[in-house]
């Protein structure tokens, strides 16, 4: 029998709670959970807002650090265009974006 | 973006490049330090960005930290451009000094140009505009165009209509003169004709009145000729303005003298130029001669400057003093007969007026030195003159 990994309620219970406040309000699903929010413009340019780092930088692949999870854009001729201390717009031919822990 | 890109240039920026092991570590310090950093490429494990100029200094110690090695590649911006006349001062001085002038002139009037007369002369409007205070060098916002107009129609009554217009740094007076208005015949005053000159009746052209006088009859000055007091129907009199018009034959006699010896004053030779120049209305001397005494005549000239069809608020005034000394003229004959017709002609259309010259008589006398001239002449005008008739 597989041994399922169970999440304690206490950590389960803030999520939860925020996704009925959430819910309850009519508000975006992103509004209280503080996760970082990208923009996409076709597949040429991206704005991610709650960026908190560059993780790594070539013109064929940039990982960022977005909080809670790191996000991978992949693709041919990318560059930063402006970086700032919470924001960065990528352009570039993006192929791929990838969400990982 | 245009407006970003203009204010990257205004304030300046920099391309460097950065080589090193952690250029990712590099771009996340200056992202922490507020180190805004734009157009970041990477290529070969080298860094391509720009920076504004007041934050290069910044990146030093962040490419410390991370290992980086920076590179200035090239420079872009106003501060770098005007870097290299720090030592010209003057120029930027000068451009200053150049739109404050200029914006200081643009305060004043420079032109103003009169559109519309047609009896009235440019010259007389223009004085009389000077005078209420519409003229080169005034200041445009003392210019109050309604009550200046009020003005205007006062000082000048020809005037129908006026409107006064700022275009820029020239007031334009736009004018419309009146039209005489017709004289009207005052029918309720009864007057009778008479005669204004002695003479023989040779036609007559009666409107209003009954004729006291037939072709051919022989009048003195003063004779009624039509007589405003008719009669009507049932033997009334009733006064009537009298008009019409009684041509009669006259007889005129001009006279005229002109002495051989004639006292004339004639030009030296001796001149003295005075130039002024006038710059919004403020006089500034450029010659040193002062004005001279008696014995001179003054000829004035003014040119305005102008640059193409604009003109300036420069005038250059010339004033040419020429000495007259007297001399005493002696005329030949031919000269003194010319002089009496030339006074002659002026005296016929003075005296004559609109009469028909049937046929002229002239004597030549020359005595004492002084030549006559004697012009008979006859004749044929319009002798009827108005003579109101006393009701009390």
């Amino acid at each position: 029998m597989k041994r399922r990994c169970r999440v304690p309620d206490d950590e389960r219970m803030p999520a939860q709670r925020m996704q009925k406040v959430t819910s309850a309000l009519q508000l975006p699903a992103s509004a209280l959970s503080g996760a970082a929010h990208f923009e996409m413009n076709g597949n040429r340019e991206v704005i991610v807002d709650g960026c908190r780092g560059v993780l790594e930088y070539d013109e064929h692949k940039i990982r960022i650090n977005t909080g809670k999870m790191i996000t991978c854009f992949q693709g041919r001729c990318l560059s930063i265009k402006c970086l700032t201390s919470d924001s960065l717009i990528v352009e570039g031919f993006i192929t791929s974006i990838e969400f990982g822990a | 973006m245009i407006v970003l890109r203009f204010l990257r240039w205004l304030f300046g920026y920099v391309i460097f490049e950065g080589r090193g092991p952690f250029p990712e570590r590099f771009m996340n310090l200056c992202a922490r330090g507020e180190i805004n950093l734009w157009d970041v490429r990477s290529k070969n494990g080298v860094i391509r960005a720009c920076v504004a100029k007041s934050n290069y200094r910044q990146l030093r110690p962040v490419a410390r930290k991370s290992g980086m090695r920076l590179k200035v590649r090239k420079r872009f911006g106003l501060p770098f451009h005007t870097r290299k006349y720090r030592g010209r001062m003057g120029l930027l001085v000068g451009a200053v000094l150049f739109f404050v002038v200029l914006y200081v002139l643009s305060l004043y009037v420079w032109d103003v140009e009169v559109n519309g007369t047609v009896a009235l002369s440019n010259d007389q409007v223009q004085q009389v505009m000077a005078e209420i205070g519409v003229r080169p060098g005034v200041l445009k916002s003392e210019i109050r165009a309604k009550l200046m107009e009020q003005q205007a129609m006062v000082a000048l009554p020809e005037l129908s209509w006026i409107a006064i217009n700022q275009q820029g740094s020239v007031v334009s007076v736009e004018l419309k003169e009146r039209q005489a208005p017709p004289v009207l015949i005052p029918e309720d005053e009864p007057c009778n004709l008479v005669a204004s000159i002695t003479g023989q009746v040779v036609r007559l052209e009666i409107y209003t009145g009954s004729a006291a006088v037939k072709a051919g009859d022989a009048v003195v000055k003063g004779q009624l000729l039509v007589n405003g007091v008719v009669e009507d129907t049932l033997g009334n009199g009733v006064l009537k303005h009298a008009s019409g018009k009684v041509y009669a034959a006259t007889s005129h006699t001009l006279n005229i003298e002109v002495p051989l010896q004639q006292m004339t004053t004639i030009p030296s030779g001796e001149v003295i130029t005075r130039r002024r120049v006038s710059v919004f209305g403020v006089d500034l001397p450029i010659s040193v001669a002062s004005i001279p005494d008696e014995g001179y005549t003054c000829k004035m000239t003014k040119q305005p400057l102008s640059i193409g069809k604009a003109k300036l608020p420069v005038t250059v005034y010339t004033e040419t003093w020429s000495r007259q000394i007297e001399q005493t003229m002696v005329l030949s004959e031919e000269q003194a007969a010319q002089q009496a017709k030339e006074q002659l002609a002026q005296k016929e259309r003075e005296e004559l007026g609109e009469a028909v010259i049937l046929n002229r008589q002239e004597t030549v006398k020359l005595e004492n030195n002084i030549y006559y001239l004697e012009v008979v002449y006859e004749c044929e005008e319009n002798i009827a003159e108005e003579s109101p008739i006393l009701t009390q």
